[in-house]
C-alpha cells in the first residue's frame, strides 16, 4: 500500500513554504494523512493532504519571492567589483567606455539630424500641398535647375492654369534691405510677396491679421525683428521705410519660423505690388528674363503636387522622372507668347518643399560616409557592449580593431 | 506595537497548548482542537495563531526531537509563557465578572443546563 502523500501537493507546499519552516511544516500535513488514512479512503487521505497544502498559503509562512533576486548587498557587491575591474584595466575601459560613448554619440547624432531633416517645414499647416515651381533647362549641353522664374509664367499659371491650384503666389526672391524707424535703421532679410503668401504659410499672427499684405504699403514682421526694431511695444500702425524710399506701415507680427524649415531666415513680408511699382521694368520682361519665385498651393486636401502635374491638360507628353519630380513638358513653352530658344528647352517642375531631398533614400545619397561607415561603426561599437552574449568572438575583434 | 488582546479562537488555541503541554505542536493541537470543539480547522489556520501567539510573546517555542511517524521530520513543540498564562486569566476573570453582574445568573443557568 501506497503511504506517500500526493506528490504534486508536496511539491506544491515546499514551492510556496518559506524555507526556513520546511522541515517543521511539512511534517504536521503528512501525520495529518496517516491518521486520516486509518479511518477513511485512500482518496479522502490525498483530498485532505491537498485541503491542507492549501491552507498553508498564508502570508507567515510564504516566502519572498524576490528576496534572492534583488539584494542591496549583492548588488553593492557587484558594483564594487565592477568598478575594481574598471581600475585594474584602465586601457580597456578605456577602449570600452570610450567606444560605447563615441558610438551612442555617433548614433543619437545621426538619429537628431534624421528627426530634423524629416520634420523639415512641417511647421506649414499645408506643407504636402505647398510646392516651389522650379525650371529645367539646357545650356551649352549642361542641364541645370533653378527656382528662377520669367516674370509672364505667374500671370500664366494664374489665367490658364487657375483652377488646379487654390493660391499662385509670386514673390521676390529673399534678399537684404535696409528698414528703418526714425533715426534707427537695421538691416534684415525679406521677400516681397504676394498677399495670399501669410495664410498660404500658415503664419501664426502675434499681433495684426493675415490679411496684413492686402494693402500696398504694409509690411509684416517676425516677432524677433519686431522687438529688435521696436522693443516690446506693440508695432502695428508704425511707420517704416524700406530701403530709403518705400514708405510702408506695420500691419501684423508673425510668430518667428523654427530652424528646420525654409523661410526661417525671412524676417519681414511685404506686397509683391510694392515692389513691382518700384520696378516697372520687370513688366516687359515677358518670358525673357528669369528672376523670380513662384509658390503654388494645390486646391484640395487630397490634391498634391505631384499629382496636378499627372493633369493631362498640364502635360502633353508623358515625360514624369518620378512622382516628385513631375514635369511641365517642354512644349509648355509654345502656349507662351514670346517663346526664345532658351524657353524651348525649358520644362518646368512643380517640386513640394517636402519632397526635395528629405526621404531616407535621399539622406543616403547626400551623405554615404554617415550611413555607409559611420553608423555600422557606431553600431559595431555598441551590440557587443550592450548584448555581450550576442556576438560572435570574430564581430567582437572586427569592433575592438 | 503588537496587538496583546485575545480573540475567541486564539483564546482556545491557547488555552489547548497549555493542557497538551509536551504533545504541544501544529497538528496535535488542531486534532485537539476538532475534538474538543467539533468544529473542522486546518493545520495551516492553527499554525499561523501559534504564529501569530508566539509574535505576541503568550508563547515561547523550539524544534522537538525526530520521530518515525513525520518520515523523520522534527516538531516544533510550543509552550505558554508566564505573560501567556496571566493573559488567559485576566481574559477569565473578565468573563467572571461580566456573568457576576448578569441578573439571577444562578437560576437562568440551572435552568437552562440542569
Amino acid at each position: 500500500m501506497n503511504i506517500k502523500p500526493p506528490k504534486y501537493a508536496e511539491r506544491l507546499l515546499l514551492w510556496f513554504l518559506r524555507m526556513d519552516l520546511a522541515e517543521e511544516v511539512s511534517g504536521d500535513p503528512y501525520e495529518k494523512f496517516l491518521s486520516t488514512l486509518k479511518s477513511k479512503s485512500r482518496f479522502r487521505a490525498q483530498l485532505n493532504y491537498w485541503y491542507q497544502v492549501f491552507h498553508y498559503i498564508r502570508p507567515f509562512a510564504m516566502r519572498k519571492m524576490n528576496q534572492q533576486i534583488i539584494s542591496s548587498a549583492m548588488l553593492r557587491s557587484n558594483f564594487k567589483i565592477g568598478w575594481r575591474h574598471l581600475l585594474k584595466n584602465k586601457g580597456y575601459s578605456f577602449i570600452n567606455i570610450g567606444g560605447l560613448a563615441s558610438g551612442m554619440a555617433v548614433a543619437i547624432l545621426i538619429g537628431l539630424w534624421i528627426v530634423d531633416e524629416l520634420s523639415f517645414d512641417r511647421y506649414h499647416a499645408n506643407h504636402s500641398r505647398i510646392a516651389v515651381v522650379l525650371r529645367n533647362g539646357t545650356l551649352t549641353g549642361q542641364t541645370y535647375t533653378t527656382a528662377y522664374l520669367p516674370y509672364a509664367l505667374g500671370d500664366e499659371l494664374k489665367t490658364k492654369y487657375g483652377e488646379n491650384f487654390k493660391h499662385v503666389v509670386m514673390a521676390w526672391p529673399e534678399s537684404d534691405h535696409i528698414l528703418s524707424v526714425g533715426e534707427k535703421s537695421l538691416t534684415s532679410n525679406g521677400q516681397f510677396i504676394e498677399p495670399a503668401a501669410p495664410e498660404m504659410f500658415s503664419l501664426r499672427m502675434v499681433h495684426g491679421s493675415v490679411e496684413g499684405l492686402l494693402e500696398q504699403n504694409s509690411i509684416m514682421l517676425s516677432a524677433s525683428f519686431a522687438k529688435a526694431l521696436f522693443g516690446d511695444t506693440d508695432p502695428v500702425g508704425k511707420d517704416l521705410r524700406i530701403d530709403n524710399r518705400m514708405d510702408v506701415t506695420v500691419t501684423g507680427v508673425y510668430e518667428n519660423l523654427p530652424h528646420n524649415s525654409h523661410l526661417h531666415s525671412i524676417e519681414f513680408f511685404a506686397p509683391w505690388d510694392l515692389w513691382v511699382s518700384f520696378n516697372q521694368w520687370m513688366l516687359t520682361q515677358g518670358f525673357t528674363n528669369n528672376f523670380l519665385i513662384d509658390f503654388v498651393v494645390c486646391g484640395s486636401v487630397n490634391q498634391r503636387p505631384s499629382t496636378i502635374n499627372s493633369n493631362p491638360s498640364l502635360i502633353n507628353s508623358p515625360r514624369l522622372a518620378n512622382s516628385s519630380h513631375s514635369i511641365f513638358p517642354g512644349n509648355f513653352a509654345d502656349l507662351c507668347q514670346t517663346p526664345p530658344d532658351i524657353l524651348r528647352s525649358s520644362y518646368y517642375c512643380f517640386v513640394p518643399p517636402r519632397q526635395q531631398p528629405r526621404t531616407w533614400r535621399a539622406l543616403v545619397k547626400r551623405s554615404p560616409f554617415l550611413f555607409q561607415v559611420a553608423f555600422p561603426a557606431g553600431l559595431c561599437f555598441i551590440i557587443p557592449r550592450v548584448f555581450p552574449n550576442a556576438v560572435t568572438p570574430s564581430v567582437m575583434s572586427l569592433a575592438a580593431m | 506595537m503588537k496587538e496583546t488582546r485575545l480573540g475567541e479562537f486564539e483564546e482556545v488555541i491557547l488555552l489547548l497548548v497549555g493542557i497538551l503541554g509536551e504533545e504541544a505542536y501544529a497538528f496535535r493541537v488542531a486534532e485537539e482542537f476538532e475534538s474538543q470543539t467539533s468544529r473542522a480547522v486546518s493545520i495551516g489556520a492553527v499554525h499561523s495563531t501559534l504564529n501569530r501567539l508566539e509574535g505576541k510573546g503568550f508563547l515561547t517555542s523550539e524544534m522537538g526531537k525526530a520521530t518515525a511517524e513525520r518520515g523523520g521530520r522534527r516538531k516544533r513543540i510550543y509552550t505558554i509563557t508566564a505573560y501567556g498564562r496571566r493573559v488567559l486569566e485576566e481574559a477569565r476573570d473578565f468573563r467572571v465578572s461580566l456573568w457576576r453582574q448578569y441578573p439571577d445568573f444562578a437560576n437562568k443557568r440551572d435552568a437552562i443546563n440542569p
